[in-house]
């Protein structure tokens, strides 16, 4: 009589306990993978809707914008300003909050004029070696809101939202200026 | 034998997840790049604005500037020159806000450093001209150098008193 060899009851539940815990074990890397991709497209709605909104802010009229800030303190806006819509959003699943923060930005200029007084008595318009410059550089060109007005205005945009599973607030935000070129 | 072929499917289910950790891992860092790229586009958009203000504010200076510039850079005429130290095109585009020496201006944002060229570039035989304002930027978090150009078309005209 000759004896076959089998699988013995121990070496299946080896096997079960094995496979188990590699099927366990890959679920659990494609579900944080699967997390950490949402957690990306997030952030990714998040940029999109900071550019959208900034873009608004830089196509909109600066002196409606100059307006929006009287003074020099830097004003933050959580609601809708000169049109642009601001505050809670839905997108998708998630809600984000957006917000404004709008300074007026105090800027100066210097250039080196043109000194026609003290330019040779030979002085050509198209020759520059009979031109003379001013030693000093200090034109009028501060737009301070005193020597000039403020044509030059910070904007800040911040958009904010919630990772619901770690419960941890996200953000991200850009900075740019409009420039009011009315004459 | 079943321990076997168990111990192989394991190992083959533990290596495509390790593959697809790999791949997760390594595209993360593109969103951290694409919100500094958005940010720099959108910083060096407003810098140009300030930068065309000032063109804006002194046209004639820096027209004479430029011709000034292009007449120094001429070995023939340069010698019959007054030698101005820092130049006239120099001066004009040193300004502070122009080359990141306006501590706070981009807060909270981290730039490393940025600088403004004006350029003329212009055509003689139909008046007219364009000014490239370039803005060279660059972001903290990473190495590269973002250009970014703007060119404005402007008409020459003289007026005779």
């Amino acid at each position: 009589m000759t004896e076959k060899a089998g699988t013995t009851l121990i070496e299946l539940i080896l096997a079960f306990l094995i496979l188990v815990i590699a099927i366990l074990s890959v679920s659990g890397l494609i579900s944080f993978g699967h997390r950490g991709t949402q957690k990306d497209f997030r952030m990714v709605q998040g940029i999109q809707l900071l550019q959208d909104t900034m873009n608004r802010f830089l196509v909109a009229s600066s002196t409606q914008l100059l307006a929006a800030v009287p003074g020099t303190t830097p004003a933050t806006f959580t609601t809708a300003v000169v049109g642009i819509p601001l505050g809670k959003t839905q997108v998708g699943t998630t809600e984000y909050s957006v917000s404004a923060v709008l300074s007026r930005q105090t800027v100066s200029f210097s250039t080196r004029e043109l000194d026609i007084v003290t330019s040779p008595p030979d002085y050509d318009k198209n020759d520059p070696s009979t031109w003379r410059f001013s030693a000093s550089t200090n034109r009028n060109g501060q737009f301070d809101g005193v020597s000039l007005p403020h044509r030059v205005m910070k904007i800040q945009v911040i958009v904010e939202w919630t990772e619901m599973l770690q419960n941890m607030k996200r953000r991200v935000d850009a900075v740019s200026f409009a420039v009011d070129f009315t004459p | 034998m079943a321990l076997v072929i168990v111990l192989a499917i394991a190992m083959a289910l533990l290596v495509m997840g390790t593959s697809y950790l790999n791949t997760f891992s390594q595209s993360r860092p593109v969103n951290v790049k694409l919100l500094e790229r958005v940010q720099a586009d959108l910083l060096a958009s407003g810098l140009q604005k300030i930068a065309l203000l000032k063109f804006k504010r002194f046209p004639e200076d820096f027209y004479h500037a430029c011709f000034f510039q292009f007449a120094w850079e001429d070995p023939v005429k340069r010698p019959t020159l007054f030698a101005y130290n820092p130049l006239p095109l120099a001066v004009f585009q040193s300004d502070p806000v122009l080359n990141n020496g306006v501590a706070g201006l981009m807060d909270p944002l981290s730039v490393f450093s940025y600088t403004t060229t004006y350029r003329l570039l212009s055509h003689k035989a139909y008046t007219r001209d364009a000014v490239e304002i370039a803005i060279n930027l660059r972001m903290t978090s990473t190495s590269a150098t973002y250009t970014y150009s703007l060119k404005v078309d402007a008409e020459r005209v003289y007026v005779t008193p």
